[in-house]
């Protein structure tokens, strides 16, 4: 698996990885469509707006899941330095927030009709609304800083002190009184959600990470291009200067 | 599910994710085409330099793949 963390032999693997993970979302992704819309019952509460968790619960798995992944690989940027680590993240983070912002809109979306308020300020719905401002300043401090270095470092070093939303999120139905319900699939005596509805789920869920996979493996991929596409404007520009000593290796390649 | 009155939360909650999910992918793809696009233009320049010098470059290129974070 460490092989595949090195920059070329990952894009070698993507070249199978991506096509493999495309096809396995499409599928996923139209049983799943299919069951939702034709399988699943209406809920004796909600009627047919229940179709909407199919939605909302796989983009709030993923809001969190894209963020524990984005810690790891902000470890392997401070700890290992390990180059790949600063791609993974810097991808995931644009495709975290996409995620998060879906949660939020199909949240308010449900919310409406069965609450009678698009928006409450309560724990989750806060703590998430957190996350998401979190993902959004990721973005914005890899744009700001200049030198790609400093900007992998204070990126990870963010992602790391934001990683303590992700247990206020999961748990803030249990520490505090939210409009927002309890969790019915993961908690103790198993899940309240009835079979008929929760396998679609369990699909909808496997196509939503299908998907994240596919667009992750090719953001990483981007990233590595891109990195290798400034490196050869660097030696461009350096060997169009005469006398210009080209800078070594890494510091070369985040020169402006 | 057509008599049902929230209709149209539902309909527009999956136009929000389809909106959300197609915008995802149109950027990467397109962001791919264009990386893709920049480095054949290296490539092309590097034939014009010569094999000597177009290997040295691609050389150091390829070393960033290979070095740690500083």
């Amino acid at each position: 698996m460490l092989n595949y963390a090195v920059p070329a032999n990952f894009l070698k693997a993507a070249r199978i990885a991506i096509p493999l993970s495309a096809v396995a979302t499409v599928l996923l992704m139209g049983v799943g469509l299919y069951l939702v819309f034709f399988v699943v019952p209406p809920d004796y509460q909600q009627g047919e707006t229940v179709r909407i968790m199919y939605l909302h619960v796989p983009a709030a798995w993923l809001a969190m899941l894209i963020y524990l992944i984005m810690t790891s690989a902000a470890l392997g940027t401070l700890v290992w330095r390990h180059p790949l680590a600063d791609a993974a993240q810097r991808a995931a983070a644009s495709l975290g927030a996409a995620f998060t912002l879906l949660c939020l809109g199909t949240g308010s979306l449900w919310g409406k009709p069965m609450w009678g308020t698009w928006w409450v300020w309560d724990a989750r719905l806060t703590s998430v609304l957190v996350l998401f401002l979190i993902y959004l300043g990721l973005v914005a401090l890899w744009r700001t800083i200049e030198d790609p270095g400093k900007a992998a470092r204070a990126a990870a070093i963010f992602t790391l002190v934001g990683a303590i939303n992700i247990p206020i999120i999961k748990f803030s139905v249990d520490w505090w009184n939210t409009l927002h319900q309890p969790a019915s699939v993961f908690r103790l005596g198993g899940p309240a959600i009835a079979p008929s509805m929760l396998w679609p789920l369990v699909v909808m869920v496997l196509a939503f990470t299908f998907l994240f996979l596919t667009l992750y493996l090719m953001a990483i991929r981007n990233e590595i291009l891109r990195r290798r596409l400034r490196r050869l404007s660097i030696l461009a520009a350096s060997a169009h200067e005469p006398g210009h000593q080209t800078a070594s290796s890494w510091e070369a390649a985040y020169e402006p | 599910m057509s008599h049902d009155p929230h209709l149209g939360f539902i309909i527009t909650a999956y136009a929000f994710a389809g909106l959300i999910i197609g915008g995802m992918t149109v950027a990467i793809v397109t962001d791919y085409v264009n990386l893709q696009r920049a480095l054949a233009s290296f490539a092309r320049q590097e034939k014009q330099l010569g094999p000597e010098q177009s290997n040295r470059r691609e050389a150091s290129a390829l070393q960033l793949d290979q070095e740690k974070v500083p």
